[in-house]
This record gives C-alpha cells, sequence and structure tokens, in this order.
C-alpha cells in the first residue's frame, strides 16, 4: 500500500492503458476518462511493468498482444503480488480464440471491437468511487 | 514370386487362385492328380490280372495233371473227358512224357504255335517252341532236368517260338507228372500275354507322359513368366521327341501377325526368335488357325510340299508339325515343332503335342488373367492414390480456407476496432455536437461498422466451426435471461421497422436450462434479425417450448416475403451463390448467418427445419435436446459473458 495515497478510497482513481495500436489508446484513454479515471497510457509491456513498479492502479486495461512483454506476462507479474488486489484487470484482445482461455486471468475480457460506449460503462461500473 | 502391394506383400499364386477360383477355373490343375490316380489304378490292375494269369495257369495245370495221372492210370479211360477239358481250356496246353516228346497238344496249342498234333506228336516241342538257353543240354533236358527237382515250374513272361519262326509273348508253367512216385512226364500250360504286355507298354508310356506333364506344370505353377513357360514346354516337347527345333509364336494385336516368343534350339542352329510370321504368307498356319487342328507332315522332302516349302527356306525343314494354341475357343498361336530329317509323328507323339499344347494355352489363359489382374491392382492402387491425394488436397485447402479466415478476421478487428470506437465517441457527441446531417451519417457509419463487425465475428466463427476448434460453454442458464437478451438485442430494429415482435414461453418450460447462452443467443439473434429483415409489416414471433421429455425447441415465425421453394434446401449453405443471386433481399449475407446457425445446431446435437410459404412468412424451429439442471440455483451470469454479448 505504500504507492497508495492515504485518502485513496476518496481521490480520483487510477487507470493505466498498454495498447501499442495509437488510436485504440485514444479510444480507450478517452472512454476510461470519462468513466472518472485519470488515465496513462503505454504502448508496450516493457514501460508498463517498469511504471506498475511505483504505481498500483485502480484499473489496468491491457491488450493481449503487446511488444516486449505480453499482456499476460504483466498479469501474472502483478497477480503475485498482493498490492494489485485491488486493481481490476480488463483485458482487451483481437484473438477470440484465446478469449476463453485467458478469461480467468482477467476481471473481464474484452473482444475487438470494443465500443466505446460498452468500456466506458464497464469501467464507470468498476471505478471504486462509482460502487461506493 | 511376389508382388508388392502398396506396403503390402502378397502371393502372386495367391491372388492368382483366388481371381482364378473367381472366374471358375481351376488354378491347381487338377489333371495331375487325377492321372496319377488313374495311372496308380491302371498299373495296379495289370499287376492284379498278371497274378491272376499264373493263378489260372497254375489251376489249370493242377487239374489236368491230376487228370493225365488219371489216364495213365491201368484200367481207366477217361479219353472223352480228358478232350473236353482239352477243347474247352482257353490256355494252350500239351502233355509231354518222361522225355519231354510230345503227347497230346489242345487246340488253342495248336493254334497259337502253329503246330499241330500230327506234325509234333513225339517230337520234343520244347525244343522247337522254347529255343532258347545256352550249354550243352536242349531246352527239354534243361527244364525237366529242373522239373525233377521242382515238381512245377512258373514263367510269367517267357516267349516262344510259334512254327513260322514269329515271336510270341507267354506266360507259362511246366508241372511234373508223378505216378507212383516216379516222375512219368509233364503238362505245359501257356498263355499268350502280348496284350498284356502291350498294355504295360503303354502304361510305361503313359506314366512317362504324365511324369513329363507333371513337370511341366510344376513349372508353370512355379513361374508366370510366360515366355520362360513356353521356353520349358519347348525345350522339354523337344528333349522328349528328340526334335531339333520347337517355337511358339502368338499373335500380336493389333496387326494380327505372329511373332515367336519361345523357341528351343538344339545345338546351334538359327534362332527364329523375334521372327514376324504373317498368317497368310504361310497356307499351313492358316489352316491351323482355321480348323482348330494340328496339322503335320512328316518325312516329305520339302521341295515336294508347298507348305514346307517357306519353312525349308529358314532352317531346312522337313517334318513338321504345327499345333493350334487355343485360349476360351480362340487360337491365339501355335506351337511349331520342327525336325531337319524325315522324321516320323506317330499317333502318340501328336496326342502329347497336343496336350503340351493344351497346356500352354491354359498357361497363357493364366498369364493373360494375371496381367489383367496386376492391371487392375495396379489401377486401383493408382486410384486410391489419387483420392489420398485429393482427400489430403481437398483438406488442406480447407484447412488452409479456414486458417485464412481466421487471420482475416483477426486482422479486421484492430482497425474495425478505431472505426467503431471513434465513429460512436463522435456520434456520441465526444468531440462536439454534431451538426445537420452530420448526425445521420455517422450513424450510416455506425451501422455499416456493426455489420462489418457481424461479418468478422461470422468468418471467424464459421472458420472455427471448420476447424472443429468451436467448443460449446456447458453450463446452466435462466431462459428469462435469454429472453432478455432477444428484448435487448432485437427489440429496437423491430420497433424501427413497426414490427410487433413478442416472445412467448411454453408453460411446461422449465426456467433453466443447461447450455451455451451465449451462442443460443448468437443463434436466435441471426434467426430473429434475418425474421424482421424480410418482414415489411406483420410481426415476429419466437416462441420457446418443451416438445417432449427429451427436446425443447425455439421457433421464430414472421409474416415476411418468405423464401421461394427451390431455395428452400440451400439456404443454410454458406456462401451459396444461387441463394445470393436468386433472393433479391439476400444483399445483407443471408448465407453466412444461416450456415452458422445451422452449423451451431448441429454442434449442440440439435436440428433447424425451415417451413416457409412465399408471399405468406417464414418459420424456422430449432429443436434441441434437453437436459436436466442438477439442482435449480440462482442464476450468476458471469459478467464476461454478459459482455461478449453485448458488443
Amino acid at each position: 500500500m505504500t504507492h497508495m495515497p492515504d485518502n485513496y478510497e476518496k481521490v480520483t482513481p487510477h487507470a493505466i492503458i498498454v495498447e501499442d495500436e495509437e488510436s485504440l489508446s485514444t479510444i480507450f484513454r478517452k472512454a476510461i476518462n470519462m468513466a472518472g479515471y485519470s488515465v496513462e497510457v503505454f504502448a508496450n509491456g516493457k514501460d508498463a511493468l517498469e511504471r506498475l513498479e511505483d504505481l498500483t492502479p485502480q484499473l489496468l486495461l491491457l491488450d493481449l498482444h503487446l511488444p516486449l512483454v505480453k499482456g499476460d506476462e504483466i498479469i501474472d507479474t502483478i497477480r503475485k503480488n498482493p498490492a494489485f488486489d485491488k486493481t481490476r484487470i480488463i483485458l482487451a484482445t483481437a484473438d477470440a480464440r484465446f478469449g476463453s482461455h485467458i478469461e480467468s486471468k482477467a476481471d473481464l475480457v474484452l473482444i475487438k471491437p470494443i465500443r466505446f460506449s460498452t468500456l466506458k460503462r464497464l469501467a464507470t461500473r468498476l471505478n471504486p468511487l462509482t460502487l461506493n | 514370386m511376389t508382388l508388392a502391394v502398396g506396403n503390402k506383400t502378397v502371393s502372386i499364386h495367391h491372388l492368382l487362385s483366388n481371381q482364378l477360383t473367381q472366374l471358375g477355373i481351376d488354378p491347381q490343375q487338377t489333371p495331375t492328380a487325377e492321372q496319377w490316380a488313374k495311372l496308380v489304378s491302371a498299373v495296379s490292375e495289370t499287376y492284379k490280372r498278371s497274378e491272376n494269369i499264373n493263378k489260372g495257369l497254375q489251376a489249370n495245370a493242377d487239374t489236368l495233371s491230376t487228370r493225365v495221372e488219371t489216364q495213365l492210370l491201368p484200367g481207366t479211360d477217361n479219353r472223352d473227358l480228358l478232350g473236353t477239358v482239352f477243347e474247352t481250356m482257353g490256355d494252350g496246353l500239351c502233355t509231354l512224357n518222361k522225355e519231354g516228346q510230345l503227347l497230346l497238344m489242345n487246340p488253342v496249342a495248336e493254334k497259337m504255335l502253329g503246330w499241330n498234333q500230327n506234325d509234333m506228336g513225339g517230337e520234343y516241342i520244347l525244343d522247337a517252341i522254347y529255343p532258347f538257353g545256352s550249354g550243352p543240354l536242349s531246352p527239354t533236358q534243361r527244364l525237366f532236368l529242373k522239373l525233377q527237382r521242382e515238381p512245377e515250374l512258373d514263367f510269367p513272361e517267357a516267349i516262344f517260338r510259334s512254327s513260322s519262326g514269329h515271336i510270341l509273348n507267354v506266360s507259362f508253367s511246366l508241372t511234373a507228372i508223378t505216378h507212383r512216385g516216379k516222375f512219368a512226364g509233364a503238362v505245359l500250360v501257356f498263355r499268350d500275354i502280348s496284350a498284356i504286355l502291350q498294355t504295360q507298354v503303354e502304361l510305361s508310356n503313359k506314366l512317362e507322359e504324365t511324369l513329363f506333364l507333371n513337370t511341366i506344370i510344376e513349372t508353370l505353377t512355379s513361374t508366370l513368366e510366360i515366355n520362360k513357360i513356353l521356353e520349358t514346354l519347348c525345350s522339354e516337347l523337344c528333349t522328349h521327341l528328340n526334335l531339333p527345333h520347337a517355337a511358339f509364336a502368338l499373335v500380336e494385336k493389333p496387326t494380327n501377325k505372329m511373332k515367336i516368343v519361345a523357341e528351343y534350339i538344339a545345338d546351334d542352329g538359327p534362332s527364329a526368335l523375334g521372327e514376324i510370321i504373317t498368317v497368310n504368307d504361310t497356307d499351313i498356319k492358316e489352316k491351323v488357325f482355321n480348323t482348330h487342328k494340328t496339322l503335320y507332315v512328316s518325312g516329305k522332302p520339302a521341295e515336294e510340299d508347298a507348305d514346307l516349302r517357306e519353312f525349308n527356306l529358314h532352317r531346312g525343314t522337313i517334318s513338321l508339325m504345327i499345333i493350334p494354341v487355343v485360349v476360351r475357343g480362340r487360337v491365339v498361336g501355335t506351337l511349331g515343332l520342327n525336325a531337319d530329317q524325315p522324321r516320323h509323328f506317330d499317333e502318340s507323339d501328336v496326342d502329347l503335342v497336343q496336350k503340351i499344347a493344351a497346356v500352354a494355352g491354359r498357361a497363357l489363359e493364366h498369364a493373360i488373367l494375371y496381367k489383367n489382374l496386376k492391371r487392375e491392382l495396379l489401377q486401383k492402387e493408382k486410384a486410391q492414390k489419387d483420392l489420398v491425394i485429393a482427400r489430403d488436397e481437398a483438406q488442406y485447402a480447407n484447412e488452409f480456407k479456414s486458417e485464412l479466415l481466421a487471420k482475416v478476421s483477426h486482422e479486421l478487428r484492430t482497425p474495425l476496432s478505431s472505426i467503431v470506437g471513434f465513429s460512436e465517441m463522435l456520434d456520441m457527441g465526444v468531440y462536439g455536437k454534431l451538426d445537420g446531417d452530420q448526425g445521420e451519417v455517422m450513424e450510416q457509419i455506425l451501422r455499416a461498422s456493426e455489420y462489418l463487425v457481424l461479418l468478422v465475428n461470422d468468418l471467424l466463427d464459421i472458420s472455427r466451426l471448420e476447424m472443429g476448434k468451436l467448443v460449446l460453454a456447458h453450463n446452466e442458464f435462466k431462459v428469462q435471461n435469454l429472453i432478455d437478451r432477444i428484448e435487448r438485442d432485437m427489440r429496437r430494429t423491430a420497433l424501427k421497422k413497426g414490427l410487433n415482435l413478442s416472445v412467448s414461453v411454453d408453460p411446461n418450460m422449465p426456467r433453466t436450462l443447461i447450455g451455451d447462452i451465449d451462442r443460443l443467443n448468437q443463434v436466435l439473434n441471426n434467426l430473429i434479425g434475418n425474421a424482421i429483415k424480410y418482414t415489411e409489416q406483420g410481426k415476429v414471433e419466437v416462441n420457446f417450448k418443451m416438445e417432449n421429455r427429451r427436446n425443447w425447441s425455439m421457433t421464430i415465425k414472421d409474416t415476411g416475403i418468405g423464401i421461394p421453394y427451390e431455395i428452400q434446401e440451400k439456404i443454410f449453405d454458406h456462401f451459396h451463390q444461387g441463394v445470393l443471386e436468386n433472393f433479391e433481399h439476400s444483399r445483407h449475407g443471408f448465407g453466412l448467418g444461416l450456415a452458422i446457425v445451422k452449423q451451431l445446431t448441429q454442434l449442440m446435437k440439435g436440428e433447424i427445419t425451415v417451413d416457409s410459404a412465399p408471399g405468406k412468412g417464414s418459420s424456422f424451429k430449432v429443436r434441441l435436446p434437453f437436459e436436466q439442471p442438477p439442482i435449480p440455483v440462482a442464476a450468476d451470469v458471469h459478467a464476461s459473458a454478459e459482455t461478449r454479448a453485448m458488443i
């Protein structure tokens, strides 16, 4: 909990998006932003993992196929760390074949194309402030 | 000899035997065994006969000895009786006094020996008819000396000489006559055995011939190379008949000319192998062809015989025999025997050679059958290989297609995500409110994008269904959840067209089912979507029903344009051109959706049927097996499943 501000429950929740396709990250950023999160975007798994050493986001949106470090590897890494117990993970993939295979790893698995409205609605639902 | 068929090794004999048996031909050449049996029985018969002859002779001799003894007894006159015996006996009979001089001879003896009683009475008849042996003693002295030691002498095979000097094959016995313990004379009984000997000679020849045929048949069954067989036949024949040359000529198609395919040449005679003979050119062959009969010309100088001239030119043939080789009633070739010296072919020669030709005919028939069989096997093998190749290619092509579909579908998703995402953002006014027609245009873009997403999903589904990679979920779900999804997904679309969408549930329908709710939803969306699409006014009704204990069903009924009868069976074929071309309303991809519905239904072990009347409407019914959920529990719809359905 060292990375967490004391008033964690009250402040704007933070989201990290890892998506190498720029146009998609733009859409994701907007949708999640509109769902009430502060958003950071990383284009590869390695940069994202480095950032995750310093920060525990409330929401992590990952693409499965990422450069350098794959999405499911990032999930495996942070799932070992209890600090991320409250981090909700959304996995986005264009590969519908792997959808069910990695379903258990993430809180949500979304198959591309992902509708803007759908992502916004789901992210809103997962927002701790909204939940409260 | 074996033939490799695929990776199996099959005995040709076995194959051939089977084939021959199927054709009703005995491949084992049983005549050999029959010939053997006949021969053995004939030989044994002959021996029995010889034995009987000896016994008969002995019996006659014994009887006569007694009679003669009686005759020699003083005071007894049995002349009449003896005369009768003499007359009626089938054997030659002579009585001799103790010196060996003839006393009496019966008519049979007279006839056989050419002597009569008058000429030979008192003569040493044995010296005349049995003038063999050497030494100082005459035949009579020799035999009588022996007879005094042994009362009976048997000669099963002997030679007598007739008065004219002819040789007689006889079997004879000489029996001593004793009177009061003293040697008083002898009885000679003999029988002509020429016929028997002749039979024996014939049998011996027959045996030899049979053994010869046997060798040939053995050769036949041990090899199937026809030319080798024919060569063996030639060689055996020449050796057997002591001929310098024998050759087989076979008709070649399509020229109908004959070619010498096998031969035997003694010493260094000229070879005719490979020579082509035009049948018409040689009269003799033509005759053989037309008559099916063996022709032989013996011992004539070639110049005098027109038929031989041709042959004479080649090899100085003097004697010739041409035998037809017949297969199934047709002359397919000839066996020719040539001699460079006058050579007499007797009946047994001709008979033997004809048998050989028959053997050759059978060998040829076998060879033809074998050749056909081999060709059939090869064809079959090739056909199988072709089929395997075609199947593999088709399978590869299909797999490739499915892989390609999956790949394309996957690759399309990322750009589609951008299109859908940005369109929606614009539509929702994220980047500012749209003016005038912009909103309408945006909606068009969104609809097109949604349709594109649908197509991409369909492509992926088809590819996964075809690759067998689509795995159905097997979860308990509430029927109401499925109905809620219909409302959520289709209600608005129906309303937009002014159609009434109603969902009814049979009271017997259980509240929960087991299955894949997402895929059931997909099936329903497809069918309801089509119903709405092809219905301009009226209603679309969805009904859930428990058909019986084992099946439940979903029926989607509309009041639309219906489906033309001629394409009703084809609408479930994906990419069916006929459907797309003929069905004017199908421009929005009718094919893929129904194909997926059908395949999904089948994957769920159910079936789909259509009942439609053009102009009145269609009714699609999906029947599915019912599986009783274990215990009714509150349904907990997994968030992911729900979200996936929403996309």
